[in-house]
């Protein structure tokens, strides 16, 4: 894998496989400019391929988060302003596409 | 009355002691929006019916006797990704451009309680990933002060707005200097408070560990009263912590004995040279206060920006897969057919460019094969970074350089993609880390305000607000944008 190496843009396949992960689908252009884009921006990234870091523990965030337990009672909002924001609906009930 | 001359304390005071009514100065402000923010375009969306009968209820208050909050009436703007009960809240994006929120975030509830009135919601780079407003759905802020240049992003509606008098007081939020970065560009005062300082429970997310909400105002001492009334733990949200050593009325101390640390990193080779200059003057004016610094480096703040973006990046791809057009949000215009084929077409259909390129960035960094080499090393990095400045804060203060290393740029030559993200440089250290940090205005260069900045340790907050006092005092700035009210 040439991954520190790479100055070019990625490839359609990789470009495709991405906006698949990011459930995106996109035009030709759009597809030619972002894997020109992402390709630079992926090297750019590779600059800290030189750090050496092996040793340390990963911040995945600065302060210690602990557990909060809120008092058990029922916390709700109101049902009708959540439905009107509702794209697609049949009666109350939310209507989805489907899934299989 | 003649607001434009009067500070937010002298309105306050008048409000209070009935000199004025809260109505008289919020229609005062309201007019100044519809004059002249056509050209600013600093809001999405302004609430003036819900303004004015808030206004009312504060007046009758006064009339009843009764204390007023901390706010005493003082209207506030507030960034469009923060959430607002019955106020639509659209992240600058298509694809929320409907979304009306059924609950205040933590902020706003604080800010309403201590009588703060919400005026209405400001523009933004779109799900605040930028540093221009040029990513806004509905369209760039306008630079107060000249034409056709960028009042730095993503907050750019709030400092914009603060910068016109088209807002006392406005929340931003800074997820890599989204506050500071128009605060510096607008000629104002910004603050990004300590890591879990502020509950983030309403602000839409983006990238959830770096994020905070912050105060923007016309000097020190407004954003010092705005944070004191939206800081502390709340039970929604489990990073927020109990603050141990904030201070906020300690506004007067002198400097005397305070060191400050100057990392030349933050004054790199892209640093441009009005940027450098005035920099230096506004040190010179510190060391006159009492202050004294010391050049130093901080090596590992050059693995830093691309960390930053590798971890913003992967935050994003993951906390905006929640917009499946199901629930809320824009959607495609059926729900015949598979899940993903139309999921994928109410995104891209709702996304604006940066954020389809950021989420694409994200699933990169962590799909497999690449996760170790780009996520997890960027959470060391983050870790290297945050032992680096604890170990600095042993000698130092506080940490001084430019907000930014540029003057604000035209938005007809926008930097690319890449080249954008690097001028974020001086401002992401204190997301990585957690750090509070304040940008102040220091001077002009080319008709254009930039700004100084500073970070301080954890809930050191005081220490940045007495450093950029006693600077905003001894530098006493003349910031009036021309037609400004």
């Amino acid at each position: 894998m040439s991954r520190s190496k790479r100055k070019e843009a990625i490839s359609t396949q990789e470009l495709r496989r991405l906006a698949s992960l990011a459930r995106l689908s996109l035009t030709p252009s759009e597809e030619r400019r972002l894997a020109r884009e992402i390709g630079e921006i992926v090297s750019y990234f590779a600059t800290i391929d030189s750090a050496k870091v092996e040793r340390l523990e990963a911040s995945y965030h600065v302060v210690e988060a602990e557990n909060i337990l809120r008092d058990d009672t029922r916390e709700s909002f109101d049902a009708d302003s959540i439905l009107k924001m509702v794209p697609h609906k049949r009666g109350r009930h939310v209507k989805a596409p489907r899934v299989f | 009355m003649d607001y434009k001359r009067l500070s937010v304390t002298e309105i306050r005071e008048a409000i209070s002691s009935r000199e004025t009514s809260c109505e008289d100065y919020v229609s005062f402000v309201l007019e100044s929006i519809a004059k002249r923010d056509k050209k600013t375009r600093s809001y999405i969306t302004v609430d003036a019916e819900g303004a004015i009968e808030a206004a009312k209820a504060v007046d009758a208050k006064v009339r009843a006797g009764r204390k007023l909050g901390k706010l005493g009436g003082l209207p506030v703007a507030i960034k469009d990704n923060i959430c607002t009960y019955g106020i639509r809240t659209t992240c600058a994006s298509k694809i929320l451009e409907r979304f009306v929120p059924p609950y205040d975030a933590t902020a706003v509830i604080r800010t309403k309680s201590e009588d703060g009135i919400i005026l209405g919601k400001t523009n933004m780079d779109e799900f605040a990933m930028g540093n221009s407003t040029a990513t806004s759905y509905f369209g760039p802020v306008n630079n107060p002060w000249m034409d056709g240049h960028t009042p730095g992003g993503s907050s750019g509606g709030s400092a914009a707005a603060v910068a016109m008098g088209l807002a006392p007081l406005a929340l931003g939020s800074d997820t890599g200097g989204s506050v500071r970065c128009p605060a510096s560009f607008c000629g104002v005062v910004g603050v990004k408070p300590t890591y879990g300082l502020v509950s983030r429970y309403g602000l839409i997310a983006y990238a959830s560990s770096l994020e905070q909400i912050g105060p923007i105002g016309k000097t020190v001492s407004d954003c010092a009263l705005l944070l004191d009334v939206i800081a502390g733990p709340d039970s929604r949200d489990s990073t927020s912590v109990a603050p141990t050593n904030v201070n906020l009325s300690a506004l007067k101390r002198e400097l005397k004995g305070l060191k400050v640390g100057v990392p030349k990193e933050w004054l790199g080779e892209g640093t441009q040279r009005p940027v450098t200059r005035t920099f230096w003057r506004a040190m010179d004016k510190l060391s006159e206060v009492g202050a004294t610094w010391t050049e130093i480096s901080v090596d590992s703040l050059s693995l830093s920006l691309a960390a930053y973006y590798i971890i913003a990046m992967a935050e994003a791809s993951s906390n905006l897969a929640r917009y499946d057009g199901v629930r809320y949000g824009l959607s495609h215009e059926t729900t015949a057919g598979d899940w993903n084929a139309i999921y994928s077409k109410t995104r891209s259909n709702g996304f604006g460019a940066e954020v389809k390129r950021r989420i694409m960035l994200g699933s990169y960094v962590l799909s497999a094969g690449y996760y170790e080499a780009y996520y997890l090393k960027a959470q060391k990095i983050r870790t290297l970074l945050k032992n680096e400045f604890a170990r600095l804060l042993r000698k130092f203060d506080l940490f001084a350089g430019p907000t930014m290393p540029v003057l604000p740029f035209r938005f007809d030559k926008l930097p690319s993609p890449l080249e954008s993200y690097r001028i974020d440089v001086n401002t992401i250290a204190a997301n990585l880390t957690g750090l509070p940090a304040i940008s102040v205005p220091a001077g002009f260069a080319e008709g254009l305000p930039i700004g100084l900045q500073f970070h301080a340790a954890p809930f050191r907050e005081d220490l940045l607000f007495t450093a950029a006092h006693a600077f905003e005092s001894a530098a006493d700035l003349r910031m009036l944008p021309p037609g400004a009210s």
